[in-house]
């Protein structure tokens, strides 16, 4: 009874919704701009972060016209209000789920592997602070060890930059190798590579357009253009190499 | 008793016996070499080691074993960077006994009354 009255009240919605011109025009011009904006993002040319703001602007205008559909909804006859929050609910709800996943991308996930971290030793710190004065970074990145024994290193966070390079990580390389890592790690944070990333896992997750196009955001790329400069900034690409070859060698 | 709740018991009795049927054969002999030495880092466990496993190879199966709950770790800053240092829990029989012990629980626990009548009868026979 109750999912025959939503159901009936959905299609009324929607074919409410489409009957107005001013609707159609604005949900069809919202869907055009999205879709300008996706074609843009192949323009590879174009600076890194402003490709990342398209990201943004590209989701917030594909999902614009469903906030329009659930603004819509007026209750009508009294008896199916229920209804109507249920419905405004579940289309608020995407950009929602957005919304929450990019707070969590990007504010509670490097917060969380901090707070589990240890203290960098002193010397990492400041291989950090010297090179990142030389990328002329706008702030320097904290260097945290990630408490686990296998070997790894990443970055997290983007106005705020984390470079965590495990325990485990330190304990298998020299201190040239190491060198390798945050430099390559240097670059990621120069590039805006987390946000990169983070903004292209969220694409490919929201966006129908991503499935039927490749957009020419390649994370391959990132990790080539990191490389490069670990190597041409320590003259070799040896200790990046045999880093490398320990990161990935496990049982 | 330690806790070896991460353990799978599903290979216990195959082919392989006592505790390498619940560890890898590295994971096995990285356990043993640490309760030697009381005391060890991954380049020490590495450097007493019988088989030529890779450094990284060492420190993953030092991350797993501390993951199961079998060795505990302390960090320490060393000249090259922070280090863990590794000890094992227990001595192997101890492992084996909380082994046994668990198994032991699992089967009272889900058979009951059965299950310890059962284990009179096996025992009074053994004897």
């Amino acid at each position: 009874m109750f999912e025959d009255l939503m159901l009936g009240h959905l299609v009324d919605v929607v074919a409410g919704f489409f009957a107005s011109p001013l609707n159609v025009t604005l949900s069809l011009a919202s869907l055009a701009i999205a879709l300008l904006l996706f074609f843009k993002l192949n323009d590879k040319a174009m600076p890194q972060k402003q490709r990342i703001s398209l990201v943004y602007l590209h989701l917030a205008f594909l999902f614009a016209p469903l906030v329009f559909l659930a603004l819509s909804i007026s209750c009508q006859v009294a008896s199916i209000a229920c209804a109507v929050t249920i419905t405004q609910m579940l289309l608020y709800s995407l950009p929602l789920v957005i919304i929450g996943t990019i707070v969590a991308g990007f504010i509670l996930l490097p917060r969380y592997y901090k707070s589990s971290s240890l203290k960098a030793p002193e010397s990492l710190s400041k291989f950090v602070k010297k090179e990142s004065k030389r990328l002329k970074l706008k702030k320097t990145p904290e260097v945290f060890s990630a408490d686990s024994g296998k070997p790894s290193a990443f970055t997290l966070g983007f106005f705020n930059p984390r470079i965590f390079v495990s325990v485990g990580m330190q304990e298998v390389l020299s201190k040239k190798e190491i060198e390798a890592v945050l430099l390559h790690e240097l670059s990621h944070v120069k590039n805006a590579s987390s946000w990169f990333k983070f903004s292209s896992t969220l694409l490919k997750a929201f966006s129908p357009f991503a499935a039927l196009r490749g957009f020419g955001f390649s994370v391959d790329a990132e990790e080539h253009k990191a490389d490069s400069y670990a190597a041409r900034r320590q003259g070799t690409r040896r200790h990046l190499n045999s880093a490398k070859k320990k990161a990935t060698i496990s049982c | 008793m330690v806790d070896v709740k991460g353990l799978r018991f599903e290979k216990l009795g195959s082919k392989t016996k006592g505790l390498n049927a619940l560890l890898s054969p590295l994971e096995s002999e990285v356990l043993e070499v640490l309760c030697k030495c009381h005391e060890a880092t991954v380049r020490e466990v590495h450097k007493k080691l019988k088989s030529k496993s890779a450094l990284t190879s060492v420190a993953v199966i030092l991350d797993r074993l501390h993951d199961k709950k079998l060795v505990t770790r302390k960090a320490l800053l060393g000249r090259g960077g922070q280090h863990y240092v590794y000890s094992a829990k227990a001595s192997k029989k101890d492992l084996e006994y909380s082994v046994l012990e668990n198994a032991v629980n699992k089967l009272i626990e889900g058979f009951g009354s059965t299950a310890v009548s059962y284990f009179n009868e096996r025992f009074s026979n053994c004897g």
